[in-house]
């Protein structure tokens, strides 16, 4: 009964967030609209007993991505209320499909049981940090492998589209400063009296 | 100790080509002034040793490791197909950029964990394998489109792409939930097991819905092209080869993997909406593809319009036109080899091609570039003694055999209205002159378009042994 409550008060919450983000005007709302969705997940995680997802999901998503989400917000000039008016000429559009797409759901669902689903019994571990842990690094470290690559995909495609070398761009070259010898900057030069400049 | 032992054996054509990259990305970190020779020149080792050991490694084919990984005979050929194109793609890519003038070497490092995606698709034994797989592929395609930074055109290509392309990975994920949530598992056996066991939930029907929105999306087929002839026209030359072959090979695996494997008890509700998605994007693709004047928009029109002949062929419910939409699946990627690899040539002698009038008086200016260009136009659009027609009409003859008489129909009319816009490719070409002397000579970049030309004559004029192969391949 009470976990009945609190699933459905923060599954409200999520939704009603989760639209703010798509809808607000002004990038920071938008931010902290998202940071109140997380929050909610995270509770819809403790419901089902993943502790440690739910506290990873704040820690990781609320406590750094947000925050430098937030921070680029900041830095960006972006002016408000700008497309406003391209929004309100294709919201009807919009607003239709999603009418016939739940409909269609409705139609589709009805009658027939749509919470029979089925028990994977992964987390029968009471600790399930250390569930967790075991399944990552054994039924799963094919994925965990993969996911690895993918990150360093996305590192060198953030580097490789972002670095930019700009020919004659006059920039400090320790190695070439330190290599320097005396007989490259150095002359010796024999001035006799009353010709120096 | 054996479980890692065991993966290693499975996985010796992706640890070979993980490897390569790792020996690429030190290899480029390392050499500032001939990083493209450095990068170059790994990845088409890399790519060679892929080659080699499909060809000739000593690996027991049928290899299943609990529930991950799998290879069987089959998928090594898709493999070993999909590692020379993207063998011959490197080799020809060198020409593009070697005129590009910005930092060039991670190029190939995009190339070939697109390759290590495809491969991971392919012998993918679960959802979340397979998923990882298509992301790695779909990430590297997104840094290509807008690998150019010289233009806003790529740019904006790549933006839209990556925006588009994460909602359909958002659709595809939200299914995948749907369908564990339904089935309590994401292996494939096990969720195959439960579409054939008992009555079917409605809950795994509705995810496999939202896994057909991501397919449709990364095949640029009907309702969800957007992407196509943006991502043509923006990116690098070599970009949209990838596309146009190595893209539509993955798209081909995504279909046949989860819908012909997985689903394939529940054809009764994806087979009818992707037959008519197919006929849709065959008729609109060329339609469209009519009042272009940019050549590169009209050939991703066109691309629109030859998936439409392969998802026609793919949702045969009874799974007869696999063989024939692989085939027409490797046709493509040659035809589409023939045709970039001459604009690849060509733009390396500077004589860029963006519009039709770009075209005028390209025969006074390069006879064997024109004719190429015949060759390629006239396989595309289905003349008969060229290898894109026994393409076609395997799949006709197969839609015939089962049934869709009508579809057959559409299809060969569709096929007309594109052969206008090919013929007018060739009349520009051939029947227009220009003022300008400019004279093209052969150089090494004419190699690939030449053998690919040549393929689609010789095999064309004995097609019998090539379609043999392809269609025992599945």
């Amino acid at each position: 009964m009470v976990t009945d409550l609190v699933f459905f008060t923060s599954v409200a919450i999520l939704m009603i967030s989760a639209m703010g983000v798509i809808t607000s005007n002004n990038p920071v709302h938008s931010a902290l609209f998202l940071v109140s969705c997380f929050f909610q997940s995270s509770v819809l995680w403790l419901l089902l007993e993943a502790e440690f997802l739910a506290i990873a999901l704040i820690v990781i998503y609320v406590g750094a991505v947000m925050v430098l989400f937030l921070y680029v917000v900041m830095m960006l000039d972006i002016r408000k209320n700008q497309h406003k008016q391209s929004v309100s000429s294709i919201l009807p559009i919009g607003i239709g499909i999603s009418i016939l797409f739940i409909a269609e759901l409705i139609f589709a669902l009805s009658g027939t049981n749509v919470v029979q689903t089925r028990d994977t019994g992964v987390l029968s571990n009471p600790n399930n940090t250390e569930a967790l842990g075991i399944e990552l690094y054994t039924n799963y470290l094919v994925e965990f492998e993969l996911a690895s690559i993918i990150l360093l995909l996305g590192i060198i495609a953030a580097i490789s589209l972002t670095l930019h070398r700009r020919p004659g761009l006059k920039k400090q070259e320790i190695s070439q400063q330190v290599s320097v010898s005396k007989k490259d900057r150095l002359k010796v030069v024999q001035v006799r009296s009353g010709e120096g400049a | 100790m054996d479980l890692f032992l065991n993966y290693a054996q499975g996985m010796i054509p992706e640890l070979i080509l993980l490897s390569g990259l790792c020996i690429t990305i030190i290899g480029i970190s390392f050499s500032a002034k001939n990083e493209h020779f450095v990068s170059y020149s790994a990845s088409v080792l890399t790519f060679l040793a892929v080659v080699m050991n499909l060809l000739i490694g000593d690996f027991s084919p049928n290899v299943n490791l609990i529930n991950t990984f799998q290879t069987s005979d089959s998928i090594l050929s898709v493999k070993f197909i999909a590692a020379i194109l993207m063998l011959a793609l490197t080799m020809q890519s060198r020409f593009s950029l070697s005129n590009y003038k910005h930092k060039k070497g991670e190029f190939y490092l995009f190339l070939q964990i697109s390759l290590l995606g495809i491969f991971i698709m392919s012998s993918s034994a679960n959802l979340l394998i397979f998923y990882l797989g298509l992301e790695l592929v779909a990430l590297s395609l997104y840094t290509l489109v807008g690998f150019d930074r010289s233009s806003s055109k790529a740019a904006e290509a790549s933006m839209k792409f990556y925006v588009l392309g994460a909602i359909a990975s958002g659709f595809l994920l939200y299914g995948i939930s749907l369908v564990y949530g339904a089935t309590g598992s994401i292996v494939f056996s096990r969720v195959f097991d439960m579409t054939s066991s008992q009555e079917i939930s409605m809950l795994m029907i509705i995810g496999m819905m939202f896994i057909l929105i991501a397919i449709i999306f990364k095949f640029g087929a009907f309702p969800l092209f957007h992407w196509v002839p943006d991502t043509y026209e923006g990116g690098m030359l070599p970009v949209s080869l990838l596309l146009a072959s190595l893209s539509k090979v993955a798209s081909f695996i995504f279909f046949f993997v989860l819908l012909h494997t997985v689903f394939r008890n529940l054809n009764e509700y994806w087979s009818p909406i992707m037959m008519t998605l197919g006929v849709l994007s065959v008729t609109y693709g060329n339609v469209v593809a009519l009042k272009q004047s940019n050549l590169r928009r009209l050939i991703g029109y066109s691309t629109i319009g030859h998936v439409g002949f392969i998802i026609v062929s793919l949702s045969l419910a009874s799974g007869n036109g696999v063989g024939e939409a692989w085939l027409y699946t490797v046709v493509y990627a040659i035809m589409s080899f023939a045709l970039f690899g001459i604009l690849i040539s060509l733009s390396s002698h500077n004589y860029d091609i963006h519009n039709f009038v770009d075209l005028k008086g390209l025969y006074q200016s390069s006879p064997l570039h024109s004719w190429l260009i015949l060759i390629v136009i006239f396989s595309m659009a289905g003349i008969p003694p060229l290898l894109g027609f026994h393409a076609k009409l395997l799949i006709l003859q197969e839609l015939i055999i089962s049934n869709y008489l009508s579809v057959a129909i559409i299809l060969v009319i569709a096929s007309l209205i594109a052969a206008y816009y090919y013929l007018k490719v060739i009349w520009f070409v051939f029947f227009e002159s220009s003022n300008h002397t400019l004279k093209i000579r052969q150089s090494a970049s004419d190699f690939i378009p030449i053998l690919a030309c040549l393929i689609l004559v010789l095999i064309g004029i004995f097609p019998a042994i090539f379609i043999d192969l392809m269609l025992q391949i599945l």
